[in-house]
């Protein structure tokens, strides 16, 4: 399927978001963490760094180095063994559930243990970002269509995921991380398994993201990715965080 | 929604409809024998004997005393003549067996009926302790043994329809309440990818909620047709052969169509309660 890179940027909700709000100046704050899973290994050995609102920042580093764990604890998916995550100038260390909900809405998360609803259509898993909102069913309806548009899925709205492609479907989760126009975006490897046209697409879509002032952390391999962002990059290694690392710099 | 979600929501539906069929049809018969009781219990009548030496002004006042009570729904005077002749017919007799006994023998009497409250031995032994003071009373007689039987009867069809339609209507919902999940089953997903997305407790539980409640309202209405259905058949196909064996009680039966409402608004309630409880236990889940 051809996808047009240059397509439209994905419409605003006209919903004013909590992130939003926060007057915070960080959006993402990493202080001194560690996790270690219960193999014994510390994956994460006092890992800090931060991520400036507007910015776009770049997680690098070897298969196993921590970068898709540090990511779900930014969002409260796991839970850190010590040290602090503060989101929009929230702590989120040791929050229920229930209490991330509202920082969770103000993200476009597109990562690991998410995966597309079988018993749903394209159009469908894409609207349950905005159910999550509380969107009417008018905003879904035009949200859905031109997200879909968007990412060149116009045509699979009332596809099954088992019908779809590798790419597709990692199209499909990203439009449904974007679809709310997040403040906030998380990203794994959002280019893994896609050919170079289809990267090149879901690279446009997030830098247009970007440029619209999305903060963004994405972890990834694709060095391309971070240079096309214009990203700043950390890379993680030997559990340690180095902030300085250059755009590429894999293990 | 997937042919397993499909299969399993028919299942929860289905079983909604059977146990709301039997928590209904327990209580139509329960409601049902309570009506009967009352009609035969309104059929229950105080006979005011009069004396043979009593005047008609005696038996007037009597009369008027007699419905001047709050309680006394009619009354119907029953001369000696009227009293013979009805004796004659019910028993089928000539009037020749009568000739040897000289005088009319049957009592001059009054049939009074009483309201519902009325209809106890305590209110009708009162009634009866009262008139039997009067000018012109010989005796007063109401089938004691009778309207204590009935009453009994009545008050054992209460308590009974009370137990066994409370132990239905707990089983609907613990029914729902365990059944309702397997519909829920695929949404386990579900429930995790809106946690990661940052719903709330409300936009969770709503689609199970309104899942809950059509499963029940759909339950309440399929009971409701099929305890109908039934009800009509049993009425037109058997309805004079049972009437016939039974003394005509199955034309005094009755299917209120209230009846209806009540199934359906209980169904919907517990089905709504049951989706709750099951979407609270799976609200554990969380990424």
């Amino acid at each position: 399927m051809s996808w047009n890179i240059a397509s439209p940027p994905i419409p605003v909700m006209g919903r004013e978001r909590v992130f939003m709000a926060t007057p915070f100046p960080v959006a993402i704050q990493i202080l001194d963490v560690w996790k270690a899973f219960q193999t014994g290994l510390d994956v994460l050995q006092g890992v800090t760094f931060s991520v400036s609102r507007g910015e776009a920042v770049v997680l690098q580093g070897p298969t196993g180095s921590g970068k898709s764990t540090l990511l779900r604890l930014v969002i409260g998916a796991e839970r850190a063994d010590s040290g602090t995550i503060m989101v929009g100038g929230t702590e989120i260390t040791g929050r229920a559930t229930p209490q991330l909900a509202a920082i969770r809405r103000s993200m476009g998360l597109m990562v690991q243990g998410m995966p597309l609803l079988p018993a749903l259509t394209v159009a469908e898993n894409v609207a349950l970002a905005l159910r999550a909102v509380k969107a009417s069913s008018r905003d879904v309806r035009f949200l859905v269509y031109d997200t879909l548009k968007v990412f060149g899925l116009e045509g699979r709205r009332e596809s099954y995921p088992s019908h779809l492609s590798g790419g597709e479907a990692q199209r499909v989760c990203l439009a449904r991380a974007l679809v709310t126009r997040p403040a906030l975006v998380l990203a794994d490897e959002p280019t893994a398994l896609l050919d170079r046209a289809t990267a090149e697409g879901v690279i446009a879509v997030l830098r247009d993201a970007h440029v619209r002032g999305a903060t963004m952390l994405v972890a990834t391999h694709d060095s391309d990715l971070a240079s096309r962002l214009g990203a700043r990059c950390v890379v993680l290694r030997g559990g340690r965080a180095d902030v300085g690392g250059r755009t590429g710099d894999r293990g | 929604m997937t042919r397993r979600r499909r299969a399993a929501t028919a299942v929860v539906t289905l079983t909604a409809t059977l146990v709301l069929t039997l928590a209904g049809g327990c209580w139509l018969a329960a409601w049902n024998a309570w009506t009967l009781m009352r009609a035969w219990r309104a059929d229950v009548k105080l006979v005011v004997y009069v004396r043979d030496t009593a005047t008609a002004e005696e038996i007037e006042a009597l009369r008027t005393a007699i419905g001047s009570e709050p309680r006394v729904r009619g009354q119907r005077l029953i001369t000696q003549a009227e009293a013979e002749e009805e004796f004659l017919r019910f028993m089928q007799l000539d009037r020749s067996v009568l000739a040897g006994l000289g005088d009319n023998p049957f009592p001059a009497s009054i049939e009074v009926s009483v309201d519902d409250i009325a209809q106890t031995p305590q209110a009708m032994g009162e009634l009866a302790a009262r008139w039997s003071g009067l000018p012109g009373v010989e005796e007063i007689r109401y089938g004691e043994a009778l309207l204590r039987d009935l009453s009994a009867a009545a008050r054992m069809v209460w308590v009974l329809g009370a137990a066994v339609g409370s132990a239905l209507a707990a089983g609907v919902a613990v029914v729902i309440g365990v059944m309702v999940p397997m519909s829920f089953g695929g949404r386990h997903d579900e429930i995790i990818l809106l946690r990661f997305l940052g719903a709330s407790d409300g936009v969770i539980l709503k689609p199970f909620l309104r899942e809950g409640l059509a499963i029940g309202t759909v339950g309440g209405l399929a009971a409701s047709l099929v305890l109908g259905g039934t009800w009509l058949v049993v009425r037109d196909r058997w309805g004079s052969t049972l009437d016939g064996l039974l003394g005509a009680w199955l034309s005094r039966l009755v299917f209120p169509v209230e009846f209806v409402g009540v199934l359906i608004g209980l169904g919907a309630v517990m089905g709504g309660i049951g989706s709750l409880v099951a979407a609270k236990r799976l609200r554990q889940v969380a990424p």
